[in-house]
């Protein structure tokens, strides 16, 4: 578990710097009788109304709960949440599949929410590919022809239509099977073909619904490897959907937890593992393994804990070096770590560290205890 | 509050051999005194429908109808009863819904309805009443008389449009049929037996020949083509009609609403009846025949059609939306291929709807074998009889491994 690629630790590669691409601002949704909707929304904004008694006294209900959260350019960000905490209803927003009771959904910082039936199926058409748990492919049709759907709906040339759909198969890697038919491929093909379709139309947001869910496991994990390596080189913004903290952390660059329609927590995966604002997200990542996230900077001593005066003769790391790096080192030397920066020792690190470290999780659910 | 019992007391005289009725009554009496307590559970609808049965039922005992407008308290009590128990049951699943009770209405309904009772007492004919449910024959003989005026009105006022209408199927039947006569016997033969060779090899070829040659020797072949014809015309102007509307069906709730006791009518209602309004309308001949069969055969392809589109799964639909697609895209390139196979068995059902529908529509003049069966019947002709109907019989085998829902095995 938990071979996560190198690029976790990073920070979101655009965070920040540019202008977000997908953007919801204090979204809600509730289901529910109308009338009875608009009458408590008040309500429920304020606070006044949780979601337990919208449901028990007036029979609605709240699927997403004042969400509001920025997708960077060329980045994955991660939805995560149990079955139920409205992440799927959340994500429909995006491309308006449904509607939001109120707040404001932007693409490129322009609101979509106004758009009228011709632009929203254009902006579906061209910026916005989804790929579906249940695949969603039409049974009577083959591969090749499920592919190049959304070009056929909004009216391309043939050329250009057969060029894309070619391009888009050799991507995900089923040339060749251009002609079978959805039922003759295996689960984790159909979800190529999906994510070919999502592709073929040179969509630059993808929005994944829960794709590799209901797949096997050693599939789920290449498809994962994959899609990340593809989304990076391609350059798309993905939103992406998940049940599984383990698929989130290996996907995304930065995850969204989800609970009972509200976004509970924001952030990169380290700092979800490392840092989680409650006991509800520390519950989903007490089994995550610190190695890949903890750095040297976090755990390390002051260097006349272990009498350290000159990085001389002993392992030197800098402060980012992390916890996996940092084992190496000490097991290969047996004492003490030097944190340089520059040439100075700013800290030391022993195996008392490391293995406090490792047991972190102990610790920091002492301190939300206490 | 006598009457009560006096009541029950009539209805076990009345029939002492039915152990359930004795047994059902005392409880049938007391909910008719409960009524409006046990419809405190029907919250508004219910309220609305409740307001609506004793208006008619005063209305009633104003125009003289004391018996009747008792007869309709005690009704829609039962009903009330009947939904006030579903809406428990259903409320309990949801609550909180439309949880609307006032009692202080009921109690005034209440009131009123043992005032009404009570005078429909006073009068005495309310122990007459139960024995035999209060007919009025006057009240039957105004509503035929005005469905007769109804349907001579609209054959005066829509002459024109009737006209119309004939004329086209007319033309429709008449080119379908000459299109089958015409052809020499060898070429459909020839025809036909390789349709049934591609769908189903050498087997059904054998079948299908030994009904045409059963058709050819016995001498109803020109008869057959007619009744082919016939049953042809029909499937056009029902999948004309019925696809639409089965499409429509299953887009909107609320047509469905409306739609699905008129199917239920169309089907459950005896072919006789409609047989002579459509002759008055497009007189005697092959178009009334026709348009008799269509309001036959067509429910099943209407019903299949929506049954189809209905079940194309939601998510498929999402992901045409999620492409971009418009609503007749969705529609053309999802929903109908999707729905093709529940529609085919739609179209098999109505082909064979069509067909048992040939005697019947003999007997206005839609000829063919339908004819033949007619005339042996009605002068005795057993043998005759029998030989013309094993015809239909072999024209339907045609038509079902043909024209089928491709169950079949074969290609």
């Amino acid at each position: 578990m938990n071979a996560v690629p190198k690029m976790l630790f990073e920070t979101s590669p655009a965070a920040g710097l540019s202008k977000p691409v997908v953007s919801c601002r204090d979204v809600w949704k509730v289901f529910g009788h109308r009338p009875t909707v608009e009458r408590i929304l008040d309500d429920l904004r304020a606070g006044r109304i949780d979601g337990e008694r919208a449901r028990k006294d007036h029979g609605c209900v709240v699927a997403v709960n004042g969400a509001s959260f920025d997708v960077y350019p060329s980045e994955v960000f991660c939805i995560m949440g149990l079955s139920g905490s409205g992440k799927s209803t959340l994500i429909r927003h995006v491309n308006r599949l449904i509607e939001a009771t109120s707040g404001d959904i932007l693409i490129d910082e322009r609101s979509i929410n106004a758009l009228d039936a011709r632009a929203l199926r254009d902006l579906r058409a061209r910026r916005i590919g989804m790929v579906f748990q249940n695949v969603a492919l039409l049974p009577h049709r083959t591969v090749e022809e499920n592919t190049r759907l959304p070009l056929e709906l909004r009216g391309e040339t043939e050329a250009a239509t057969d060029a894309a759909v070619q391009r888009a198969l050799a991507i995900v890697g089923l040339s060749g099977w251009e002609d079978r038919f959805p039922r003759e491929l295996s689960g984790g093909m159909q979800q190529r073909v999906g994510l070919a379709r999502a592709l073929a139309a040179d969509a630059d947001i993808l929005l994944m619904d829960e794709p590799f869910s209901a797949l096997d496991p050693l599939i789920r994990k290449q498809l994962q490897d994959e899609f990340r390596r593809l989304v990076k080189t391609l350059g798309k913004t993905a939103l992406f959907i998940t049940h599984d903290l383990d698929e989130a952390i290996r996907i995304g660059d930065r995850i969204a937890i989800m609970r009972d329609g509200r976004i509970v927590q924001t952030g990169t995966p380290a700092e979800i593992v490392l840092a989680p604002v409650n006991d509800y997200v520390a519950q989903f990542v007490e089994g995550i393994s610190p190695v890949h996230f903890v750095d040297a900077q976090r755990i390390m001593v002051p260097p006349a804990r272990y009498a350290i005066d000159t990085a001389t003769g002993l392992p030197v790391a800098g402060r980012d070096t992390r916890l996996d790096r940092l084992i190496e080192l000490q097991t290969e030397s047996g004492g003490p770590i030097a944190i340089v920066e520059g040439a100075t020792v700013v800290g030391a690190i022993g195996a008392r560290e490391i293995l406090l470290a490792m047991r972190g999780r102990g610790e920091r659910q002492k301190e939300t205890c206490a | 509050m006598t009457f009560q019992p006096a009541g029950a007391a009539t209805i076990a005289a009345k029939t002492p051999a039915s152990e359930t009725a004795r047994r059902n009554q005392p409880l049938q009496s007391f909910d008719l005194l409960v009524g409006p307590l046990s419809f405190s559970q029907a919250a508004r609808r219910g309220l609305a429908f409740y307001l609506l049965s004793d208006g008619i039922a005063v209305w009633l005992a104003t125009t003289g109808l004391v018996a009747q407008a008792f007869v309709l308290l005690g009704l829609s009590r039962l009903l009330a009863i009947a939904f006030g128990w579903l809406a428990v049951g259903r409320r309990s699943a949801r609550r909180g819904l439309g949880a609307v009770r006032r009692p202080w209405l009921e109690a005034l309904l209440y009131l009123f309805t043992l005032a009404v009772v009570a005078a429909a007492n006073g009068t005495g004919s309310f122990a007459a009443s139960l024995s035999g449910f209060p007919a009025s024959q006057a009240l039957r003989v105004s509503a035929a008389t005005a469905i007769d005026a109804a349907v001579g009105y609209l054959t005066v006022q829509g002459d024109g449009f009737f006209r119309v209408v004939t004329r086209g199927l007319l033309s429709l039947l008449k080119g379908l049929e000459a299109l089958l006569t015409l052809t020499p016997w060898p070429v459909l033969f020839a025809v036909i037996g390789f349709a049934a060779w591609k769908r189903g090899g050498p087997m059904l070829l054998a079948v299908v020949w030994a009904a045409l040659g059963y058709l050819g020797l016995f001498g109803y072949w020109a008869e057959a083509l007619q009744t082919s014809a016939l049953v042809l015309a029909s499937l056009c102007v029902c999948l004309v009609i019925g696809i639409p509307v089965g499409i429509l069906l299953a887009k909107s709730p609320v047509s469905r609403a409306i739609a699905s006791p008129v199917l239920d009518l169309m089907q459950t209602m005896p072919s006789f009846v409609y047989l002579l309004p459509a002759v008055a309308f497009f007189s005697i001949g092959k178009p009334p025949a026709l348009i008799a069969t269509v309001i036959f055969a067509l429910p099943p392809l209407v019903r299949l059609t929506c049954l189809g589109i209905e079940q194309v799964p939601l998510h498929v639909r999402e992901a045409m939306q999620a492409h971009g697609a418009t609503p007749l895209q969705t529609l053309l390139k999802a929903e109908l291929p999707l729905a093709l196979p529940s529609i085919r068995t739609g179209i098999n059902q109505t082909i064979m709807m069509c067909l048992s529908m040939v005697v019947v529509a003999a007997l206005i003049g839609g000829g063919g074998l339908g004819y033949n069966v007619l005339f042996a019947l009605q002068n005795v002709q057993y043998g005759e009889g029998i030989l013309a109907g094993l015809g239909i019989v072999f024209c339907a085998v045609l038509f079902d491994r043909l024209a089928g829902s491709g169950r079949k095995g074969g290609a």
